[in-house]
């Protein structure tokens, strides 16, 4: 599976997750509240300083951002037309910096690390009936499971390819969900016959 | 709950990840290509009910916020969460749920027109009812224009209903999971 992740040994990257996360949180919250362009063009400038810190290349702002061109570009035109192009730009700016500033918690911390404050953080929540082993378990099968599934579809494509029949149509994904509902039955009985709730 | 049900609730999200792999079918009718992705929440709730369906989508929302790159165009991260389509992907995890809900609900009876039904009112439009709030909000724009930029959006997302619905009659056919007996009541 590839992950967004950009490895590295900046001060950025050595920062614990939890911090990076909270740092996230607090950081987006003061971005929402913020309506005037000086100040947020202040904060763009930190993040773009940030992600020079974390020495990511300049390639990792522009793919983040690349996606979210067209919504962005429509957003931009009916704000210019709505209330003229100051709040357009800030509205820009505002998005931008979000997005920028979350996606470098994303791009500075391994998968790894991402899972296991995910798996502490979940701990307390065992008293609503979420088990932290249980959503390890779950991650871990659901990030298996997607190469697995695109290896079916192909398989699938060209066993229609095979039978001549014409490109295959969005019904193909029943077959691949009967398909693999029954690979599933027996790894479900696979786990629970190696005692995975009383282990834990 | 029973391991079984987490790995049909990891297999969901799986398959909404998968979706996002599908390339965007470009009509020349409209304006925004159609996407997969959003068969996934309705697939899970119709075939997983209320429960699985709706946890299922949102483990798919933990991964795509680890910073996995699974929505459509390879977006991922936490930056997606604070764009201006973060309603609709909430909206994945409550409209499975209530299709899911709803699906329990008519199972005994459940044919191609209600499982429509269900996939229009509780799928596509509680995914919309939570996107366009958020897009106001976060673009600035207000709900009225935020409506008229999301209605791009729904001719495709009826389409994505009507397959929906036709799969979840076969898969119904082939592999039901939701047990007749407790259908109604998700806790076993």
């Amino acid at each position: 599976m590839i992950a967004l992740h950009v490895p590295g040994n900046s001060p950025v990257h050595r920062l614990p997750v939890g911090a990076k996360l909270l740092g996230c949180l607090i950081g987006s919250t003061i971005l929402a509240f913020l309506h005037s362009p000086g100040p947020l063009a202040l904060l763009l400038f930190l993040i773009v300083g940030l992600y020079a810190l974390a020495r990511l290349p300049a390639s990792a702002m522009l793919t983040t951002l690349r996606p979210l061109l067209p919504v962005l570009s429509i957003i931009f035109i009916a704000q210019t037309a709505l209330s003229g192009w100051l709040p357009a730009a800030t509205a820009m700016l505002r998005i931008a910096s979000l997005v920028l500033l979350a996606a470098l918690v994303t791009f500075t911390t391994p998968l790894s690390a991402m899972i296991d404050a995910i798996t502490r953080a979940a701990r307390p929540l065992g008293r609503f009936g979420i088990s932290a082993p249980k959503l390890g378990l779950a991650i871990a099968l659901a990030l298996r499971f997607i190469p697995a599934l695109a290896k079916d579809w192909r398989e699938i494509e060209d066993a229609r390819a095979a039978r001549g029949a014409s490109r295959i149509g969005f019904l193909g994904i029943g077959t691949l969900i009967l398909r693999t509902l029954c690979m599933t039955n027996a790894l479900g009985d696979a786990i629970a016959s190696r005692d995975f709730e009383s282990r834990r | 709950m029973r391991i079984q049900d987490i790995v049909y609730v990891s297999l969901f999200a799986a398959v909404t990840a998968a979706l996002g792999l599908i390339p965007p079918i470009y009509l020349a009718i409209l304006p925004v290509p159609i996407t997969a992705q959003a068969l996934g929440p309705l697939l899970a709730g119709s075939i997983l009910g209320g429960r699985r369906g709706g946890l299922s989508q949102a483990l798919f929302l933990l991964l795509v916020a680890m910073g996995l790159p699974l929505l459509t165009g390879g977006r991922g991260g936490l930056g997606v969460f604070a764009g201006p389509s973060a309603g609709y992907l909430f909206g994945f995890a409550l409209a499975a749920f209530a299709v899911g809900w709803a699906t329990e609900r008519w199972w005994q009876r459940l044919g191609f027109v209600q499982a429509l039904a269900i996939n229009l009112l509780a799928g596509v439009l509680v995914i919309h009812a939570c996107g366009i709030p958020v897009l106001a909000a976060v673009s600035g724009l207000g709900l009225a224009k935020a409506l008229w930029g999301d209605a791009v959006f729904i001719p495709g997302d009826c389409l994505k209903a009507v397959i929906a619905a036709l799969i979840a009659v076969f898969v119904k056919r082939g592999y039901p999971l939701i047990d007749q007996r407790t259908a109604g009541s998700p806790n076993r």
